[in-house]
């Protein structure tokens, strides 16, 4: 088995017994998406679609979902990769000091993400598609799938630098409320401030938004997204290629001595 | 101090002029010293005193500010605090090095981990086990391809008496098929079973007087 395999089958392995993210996953996305359907008012609002300078009207309830549901599944992919980053940082060193190719831990981490976003963003959607029906649902999957890439991502550059496991979920519970609170059409009808443009969930929620309520297959906001994801991996990858530098003193190998 | 080398007399570490601070704090002054093969030497000194820098130095863990370290071959290295996965078993531990140092089969890992009697942990998750068997598996990863030269830093940490005594074996065992192995620690207590004893002092290296580290 390649390297790769045996460090991407662990990887996986051990994220499986991640319980808190399990938790998570199994009651707290359907908890989310059943209170924001149900509790929250149905009346219609008129929104402007930013991405394509549309007016919409949407339900209160299925804004929420959506908006509830790009925030449940960041915050857990976020953990989940904050929590892998730092409890392997130390033990990545070591093993690539023994000689493991570093390429294959790369690879084992981009393919986790791959993983836990393909898993959770299938998982959110489904919950959703149980209580509504977007015109666009499979577009509604890709933009839940680029919001847990993106904060997949970020739980990874967090880990550089946030030592404990309570610091690193604060900080994605208040990244991912501060990132979606301004862009909610319930709560700001217009979100017409250029920077929104700037948040992380910006290209997830325009995609989303504009899935379920239009048929315009509008792509452009995951843009946003890709530069997202694009930054904060090659922060992610940059920074293990630099912390599993060694420094070899030179090393021969026994010549007849 | 143990008896004879072995007949080889060939110098596999080479440590000269190594300096090291962390800010404006000068732990190491210009460490010299040199092992060779099939020598077992100790590196002594008070809590703080480097040795731990500079066995990481020696490791290519730490980079010196000046000096220089030749190594002859191929190097295990133990750091004093077991690094290690705690949601892997200590067979996958062992999968992974077996892949890292590029070991067609884990056999020696195996017969490792039963010398130091972890056989029935190999498939426990390493975060339930008890200190001194997850330094077990620490020792073992920096032994289990054989290094021509082994670093340990303080290997013994957490280890039963009879565990103990099964490491200094092992030592033995290493050093009577030509490796070099350097121990790391605070107690003088081991200074017969060594060949070479240095007292790390002040950020210097020096022969060490038993007395000074007891």
């Amino acid at each position: 088995m390649s390297a790769y395999l045996v460090a991407t089958r662990y990887a996986l392995l051990a994220m499986a017994k991640n319980r808190l993210a399990a938790v998570l996953l199994i009651a707290f996305i359907p908890l989310w998406i059943t209170v924001a359907k149900t509790l929250t008012t149905p009346k219609t609002f008129p929104f402007r679609l930013r991405a394509t300078g549309t007016w919409l009207r949407a339900g209160g309830d299925e804004i929420t979902m959506i908006s509830g549901s790009l925030n449940a599944v960041s915050l857990l992919v976020g953990f989940l990769m904050f929590s892998a980053a730092r409890r392997t940082r130390s033990f990545d060193r070591r093993l690539t000091a023994a000689g493991y190719p570093r390429t294959a831990l790369m690879g084992a981490k981009l393919t986790m993400l791959l993983v836990a976003s393909v898993l959770v963003s299938a998982y959110a959607t489904a919950w959703m598609l149980l209580f509504w029906t977007p015109l666009q649902p499979f577009l509604l999957g890709l933009a839940v799938l680029a919001v847990c890439l993106v904060y997949g991502a970020m739980g990874m550059c967090l880990a550089l630098f946030l030592r404990g496991e309570v610091e690193g979920l604060v900080t994605i519970i208040m990244t991912s409320i501060i990132d979606l609170a301004p862009q909610n059409p319930v709560a700001s009808t217009t979100a017409d401030k250029p920077l929104v443009e700037l948040l992380p969930s910006y290209g997830s929620l325009q995609t989303s938004l504009a899935a379920g309520f239009t048929r315009d297959a509008t792509l452009s906001p995951l843009l946003n997204s890709t530069a997202w994801l694009t930054a904060m991996t090659v922060t992610a990858l940059g920074a293990f290629v630099l912390r599993t530098r060694t420094h070899q003193p030179p090393r021969t190998h026994h010549a007849g001595s | 101090m143990a008896g004879s080398s072995p007949p080889s007399v060939d110098v596999v570490l080479r440590v000269t002029a190594v300096r090291k601070s962390f800010g404006s704090r000068e732990v190491l002054r210009g460490v010299s010293f040199e092992a060779r093969a099939g020598q077992l030497v100790g590196i002594v000194g008070e809590n703080g005193a480097g040795k731990t820098t500079l066995l990481r130095i020696l490791s290519g863990d730490l980079r010196p500010d000046d000096g220089r370290v030749d190594l002859l071959g191929t190097r295990g290295y133990c750091p004093q605090h077991p690094v290690l996965d705690e949601e892997l078993t200590m067979r996958q531990h062992l999968r992974l090095f077996q892949v890292a140092y590029r070991l067609p089969s884990p056999g020696r890992a195996l017969r490792l981990i039963d010398g130091l009697s972890a056989a029935r942990y190999l498939d426990t998750p390493v975060k339930v086990l008890s200190g001194g068997t997850l330094q077990k598996l620490n020792l073992v990863l920096a032994l289990m391809h054989d290094p021509d030269v082994v670093l340990l830093d303080e290997p013994y940490q957490g280890f039963d008496w009879e565990t103990y005594l099964r490491f200094w074996d092992l030592a033995q065992e290493l050093r009577s098929r030509g490796r070099t192995v350097v121990v790391i620690s605070h107690l003088a207590h081991d200074a017969e079973r060594l060949d070479v004893l240095h007292h790390l002092h002040d950020g210097v290296l020096g022969p060490s007087p038993t007395a000074d580290t007891a």
